[in-house]
């Protein structure tokens, strides 16, 4: 087995895109160390609220106001006020990433992974080490480390467009009621294989069977901590068992 | 494998992929589509195609890299078979995958072009697999 390497020196080297998996961690580079989804999903849903409270509100204005002769000059200052109001609303929320970015930032430096290979072939054994320093004692419900093979899908398009994924757990370890602290980081080694009867990775803008190694930790009182490595299986064959 | 319902009957026949019909990657298909035409039809091309796409919720990926259009197939007539072989080297991927929301299937895909008309078809899978 080749010896261990950084991840991302190993995904650079091999073209694999280190995507964040959502848009807020492009703006906010430290979010990609932090519970992506949880925050997805909390901000899409404020957002799609205050959007709908401000069209409300502004229908109800356009009501309020009976038209006048200077009706034009009313009708864009309601259209400023929800531009002002819609802005307030992006302040609100970047200012929401950025909280949950240092509240989590408190609990958790960013991980690091260390694998032998993730160009990989179906029968091939590698190895990773990960290992994440923790700034307080914490436990945690539970920390888990999983192979999977996900299909996903991508169906609709524009604001309808959504993703569909279906995850088949190859191999998983899942710790119960862990604790980490300073002088004890979160330390973890493991050798997976990949099935000899596995597919190959297949990724178009519609259609993907992605090969990922998966780390989740449910955080009692706290967003849920997920973090995906993508891993490149090739359609070659191991000759060598 | 018989087609149902289609005017003419359209037939593929694999050579050596057994029951099973499992190609390598890399390997050599063969085989032969027959068309017995039940009525006269008129048709601008007889296609066969071998080649992929993928199946379930997702926007459908295809892509055909043995295309044998006869365009000298212009009639079909009445109990007069017609048969055309194929062969062709398979790439090394995609591998064939049937999983819950997506599947990549393989498959030779028969095409009688009908002008002004809804073209006949006929699609015989098989397995790409190491």
């Amino acid at each position: 087995m080749k010896p261990l390497q950084p991840y991302h020196t190993l995904a650079q080297s091999a073209g694999i895109s280190i995507k964040s998996p959502h848009l807020y961690t492009k703006s906010f580079p430290l979010l990609q160390y932090f519970p992506i989804y949880w925050t997805k999903n909390v901000l899409d849903k404020f957002w799609y609220l205050l959007l709908a409270l401000s069209a409300v509100w502004m229908l109800t204005s356009v009501n309020l106001i009976p038209p006048t002769n200077d009706s034009l000059s009313e009708y864009l200052s309601i259209i400023l006020l929800f531009l002002v109001w819609v802005g307030g609303i992006m302040v609100i929320s970047l200012a929401l990433i950025a909280i949950i970015t240092w509240i989590t930032s408190t609990k958790f430096a960013p991980a690091e992974l260390a694998i032998s290979s993730i160009v990989l072939r179906p029968s091939d054994t590698f190895e990773i080490h990960y290992q994440q320093q923790v700034k307080h004692q914490t436990t945690l419900n539970s920390l888990s480390f999983a192979l999977i093979l996900r299909e996903s899908i991508t169906e609709g398009s524009g604001r309808s467009m959504k993703t569909i994924n279906h995850d088949t757990v190859i191999e998983e370890e899942k710790m119960p009621n862990v604790t980490f602290s300073p002088d004890q980081p979160i330390n973890y080694s493991h050798t997976y294989t990949i099935p000899p009867d596995a597919t190959h990775s297949y990724e178009t803008d519609s259609n993907k069977l992605l090969w990922l190694l998966q780390v989740k930790m449910d955080v009692p009182n706290f967003p849920d901590y997920q973090r995906e490595y993508k891993l490149q299986v090739i359609s070659e064959v191991n000759n060598e068992i | 494998m018989k087609s149902k319902n289609f005017t003419p009957e359209i037939m593929v026949r694999f050579k050596g992929a057994g029951q099973t019909r499992v190609f390598q990657p890399g390997s050599t298909i063969q085989g032969i589509v027959e068309l017995n035409p039940t009525r006269n039809i008129n048709c601008r091309a007889v296609e066969v195609k071998v080649g992929w796409h993928t199946e379930g919720r997702g926007t459908r990926n295809e892509a055909y890299m043995y295309v044998d259009r006869r365009d000298d197939i212009t009639n079909l007539e009445t109990d007069v078979p017609i048969i055309l072989d194929f062969d062709f080297v398979l790439p090394p991927e995609p591998w064939s995958y049937s999983g819950t929301l997506v599947s990549i299937v393989w498959s030779v895909e028969v095409k009688v072009d009908i002008p002004m008309g809804r073209d006949i078809t006929h699609s015989e899978p098989f397995v790409l697999q190491p």
